[in-house]
């Protein structure tokens, strides 16, 4: 007996310690990379002196076609609502292995904090796929600057990649560590099949109920206004309004205040800035008093807004393009008898049209090839294959032949049985992770969602694209950067007490003091910042563009 | 030599117990005390790109980041959630159990008590995201039940704006962390009280004492050490939600931008403001006043425990 307790307890202990030892990293592991890490600068030095620019996409000569063999790099995809974790379980994903042999590891993440951690500690996962403080990996120290990959193991690629592009991403040390993905060079963004982010806030309302009461003209907030007493004499439980958590107010949009930099001339300010929010707080702590909405609404998380807009008892919404596809689906399938369609057009503000969507048009999400990396050669040509017109068919509109084919006009044809297929089963529109704005768009343009198309092709007129702005923003540990998300934080809190106020008198008092506030965290300190970031980053691509 | 010996054979006897205690020791010492050196930070330029040895070849920057928080807005009001929110949760949920397991072992009908104690601690086992959806559910202004039932009682002639008003936060916070965690800490107190000896009772009975006279001079004194020590702890962890330590989880979820007066505790803060952004020397520079605070706490209730009551930990 004493025997089997001592053997249990020794079994226990190197159990504990193989535990232990599991947290760290092995040195032989580090070992296996410094040693990589020599070949692959011994491979750089073979590279012979070659005239890429006659290369072309199609070329059998393009570096990624050149080695093929299966490769798996470990991945982090910092977006929680991500459809797939693993990789090789959708069609997509298969294919690229077919094609490229690479294969990948992934971790998802369910918070921002998580990829933080990663970085401090030193865990990087060798590619890194995220758009949140993305100045951070633009260090030697933690990732590959991706001109120094190109230059070494794909010559080519330099050479067929928009040199605006480069200019957008390039760090203040010169290289560029990332190029984002889905962006749109002016030419592109010229063609009609190019529209905003299908996140883009918009409005919805309710056809059925319009139609009931004579689908009177909307031009104006106060024709809406008008609108929603009208359904509230035939409605009188019904919420007039919701918003989407995380979209930005359609009325605060209709008085030109977005919560994006505020751009007066050569000024570039925080969005508390902008002087059109004191109309605006008067107007929508107006509509709180008159109960077209509660406050309640701004307690909701994304789960709590479907389940309220899904009840039907909702009259009209702020959500993404995509809304009013979403919910009707939703209302066929319970039997709902309602019907949510988008108001295209802005409404004026006293007969002015104030309405404005700032783009900085240099893309959304950004790989970062790590230092952890193994494999950093294999992995700048992984990012050549997926930028390739082949690549971005592949992961946007899916395989050809099977998921799609284009039409005379440039858009996707899919099969007969495609719609039964869901985004699980093909994969297709995730993994575009060098993909452009055009292929995007050609993808969006071609979907079955109509509605969420006219809306984009709604708000598209409308959207400035300024690509200067995006270097104005403060970078990661910066002081500039503090000011900001404290003042992003106070206005996040404080708009909510501005509107829900209990009278117009005690609304302007919140509003004076949020601002009185804004200015003793900084916000002198972080416009001065900014306007002074724009300047020179604007002189930087007028230099380019002359 | 002849002591070394002793202390040789005395270990080699209690060798397969020492062999847990060594674990624990070095347990503690791998993921308790070590991390400790990472205080440094609170009072260090450290940047995230840095990496681990940033934490000690970065800058001092002495208390800049505590001046920082203590000259921040939201200060005051999220030290003031965050010790209202303990010491009502204390205050409310720490009594409970207590008398729930006093009443449970009142219980004649084993089969009855059997039945009540395990549905009571089941909720413990249900995670806070799914408990909020649960609230969501009964409290929402919409379609909730309870403002279903309130209005139709004609109690209340609008639904209440449980979810978002700051003043509904605190009683929705303690009522949902005394239903998830009353049974489960009840198991304690059953345990204390199951073993007084059963001779105090009948001798008790004998002398005529009833039920209340049997709880408050047989079953509260010989619970009395357990119940001190139990307060001890719980106020060690007071900043962090006592006894279940569900301060952040609660403030996190049933938290929201419409409530947040109420419910933006120092968890929450130090996540928004200091995690998610890679601030990680002000997070520790606030984390570190939290941890000194409740130190000073659970010394201080060691110290009146013994005075007061002779027994303490």
């Amino acid at each position: 007996m004493i025997k089997r307790t001592r053997i249990l307890s020794l079994a226990l202990s190197l159990i504990f310690l193989l535990v232990l030892a599991g947290c760290g990293q092995s040195s032989t592991e580090l070992e296996d990379k410094e040693a990589s890490e020599q070949d692959e600068a011994n491979q750089g030095e073979t590279v012979n002196e070659v005239d890429y620019s006659s290369i072309t996409w199609d070329s059998p000569d393009i570096s990624w076609k050149q080695d093929t063999s299966p490769v798996t790099f470990t991945a982090y995809i910092d977006y929680g609502w991500w459809q797939i974790d693993t990789w090789g379980v959708c069609q997509v994903t298969q294919e690229i292995t077919k094609r490229t042999g690479v294969s990948m590891d992934i971790v998802k993440g369910t918070d921002r904090t998580y990829l933080q951690v990663l970085l401090a500690s030193g865990e990087l996962p060798e590619l890194v796929y995220t758009d949140y403080l993305v100045q951070r990996f633009w260090e030697p120290k933690v990732s590959y600057p991706w001109n120094e990959l190109i230059e070494e193991y794909a010559p080519e690629y330099m050479h067929l990649i928009d040199p605006i592009e480069i200019v957008n991403n390039t760090a203040q040390d010169g290289n560029f560590y990332t190029l984002k993905s889905h962006y749109a060079n002016n030419q592109d963004w010229k063609d009609e099949r190019v529209v905003p982010s299908p996140g883009s806030s918009s409005f919805h309302i309710r056809e059925d109920i319009m139609n009931e009461i004579g689908n009177p003209d909307i031009e104006t907030i106060d024709d809406l206004l008008d609108v929603y007493e009208q359904v509230r004499q035939k409605y009188p439980d019904m919420l007039m309004y919701v918003k989407r958590p995380g979209s930005w107010d359609s009325f605060a949009l209709w008085y030109g205040c977005e919560k994006n930099l505020y751009v007066d001339s050569d000024t570039v300010s925080h969005y508390i800035s902008n002087p059109g929010w004191f109309e605006y707080f008067k107007l929508a702590n107006n509509m709180y008093r008159k109960g077209y909405f509660t406050k309640e609404i701004f307690a909701y998380a994304g789960d709590q807004y479907n389940q309220v807009v899904s009840s039907g008892n909702v009259f009209s919404v702020t959500g993404n393009a995509p809304t009013s596809d979403q919910f009707n689906e939703i209302f066929e399938g319970g039997n709902t008898d309602a019907k949510l369609t988008p108001l295209l057009n802005p409404l004026k503000v006293n007969g002015e049209m104030k309405y404005v969507q700032l783009n900085m048009g240099t893309g959304w999400s950004s790989t970062f090839i790590t230092k952890n990396n193994k494999n950093p050669d294999r992995a700048i040509r992984y990012i050549e294959f997926l930028n390739s017109p082949e690549g971005q068919k592949l992961t946007n509109f899916g395989i050809e032949g099977e998921h799609f084919t284009l039409n005379k006009e440039g858009l996707l044809s899919r099969p007969d049985g495609f719609e039964k297929l869901t985004i699980n089963d093909t994969g297709i529109g995730l993994w575009c992770w060098r993909s452009s704005g055009m292929y995007e768009g050609i993808s969006i343009s071609s979907d079955s969602r109509k509605d969420m198309i006219e809306t984009l092709k709604a708000i598209k007129p409308y959207v400035v694209r300024n690509p200067a702005l995006s270097f104005s923003k403060p970078a990661a540990d910066t002081d500039e950067l503090t000011i900001m998300v404290q003042i992003d934080e106070l206005f996040s809190t404080r708009e909510i007490e501005i509107i829900t106020a209990s009278s117009e008198a005690e609304a302007i008092e919140k509003y004076n003091q949020m601002m009185e506030d804004a200015k003793a965290i900084g916000l002198e300190q972080l416009n001065n910042y900014m306007t002074e970031k724009y300047a020179i980053s604007k002189v930087r691509y007028e230099t380019l563009l002359d | 030599m002849l002591k070394k010996t002793a202390f040789m054979k005395s270990f080699k006897k209690q060798f397969e117990l020492q062999v847990f205690a060594i674990i624990g020791i070095i347990f503690l010492i791998i993921f308790s005390y070590i991390p400790m050196a990472g205080i440094i930070i609170a009072f260090k330029d450290y940047k995230l790109t840095s990496g681990l040895l940033g934490m000690f070849t970065s800058e001092w920057v002495g208390l800049k980041y505590f001046r920082e928080f203590v000259n921040d807005i939201n200060f005051t009001m999220v030290v003031r959630n965050t010790i209202a929110m303990s010491m009502l949760k204390l205050v409310f949920t720490f009594p409970i159990p207590i008398l729930f397991a006093i009443a449970l072992n009142e219980v004649g009908n084993q089969k009855v008590k059997r039945v009540v104690q395990t549905v009571s601690y089941l909720p413990h086992f249900i995670s806070w995201v799914v408990v909020y959806g649960m609230i969501f559910s009964f409290f929402n202004q919409q379609n909730g039940l309870i403002n279903q039932l309130l209005v139709k009682m004609g109690l209340i002639s609008d639904s209440l704006l449980f979810l978002a008003e700051a003043e509904y936060f605190l009683p929705l916070v303690i009522l949902s962390d005394i239903w998830k965690g009353m049974g489960w800490w009840a198991i304690i107190f059953l345990a204390a009280i199951s073993s007084v000896d059963p001779c105090l009772y009948e001798a008790a009975i004998v002398d005529g004492a009833g039920r209340i006279r049997r709880i408050w001079n047989i079953t509260l004194p010989s619970i009395k050490g357990t119940i001190i020590i139990v307060l001890i702890l719980s106020l060690g962890n007071l900043l962090g939600g006592g006894l279940g330590g569900s301060n952040f989880d609660q403030a996190y979820l049933i938290g929201n931008k419409a409530n947040f007066r109420a419910s933006e505790i120092l968890q929450t803060y130090t996540l928004r403001m200091g995690l998610a952004q890679g601030r990680f020397a002000y997070a520790a520079a606030i984390g570190l006043l939290q941890s000194v605070i409740s130190v000073i706490l659970i010394y201080s209730s060691n110290f009146f425990a013994r005075k007061i009551t002779g027994e303490g930990l």
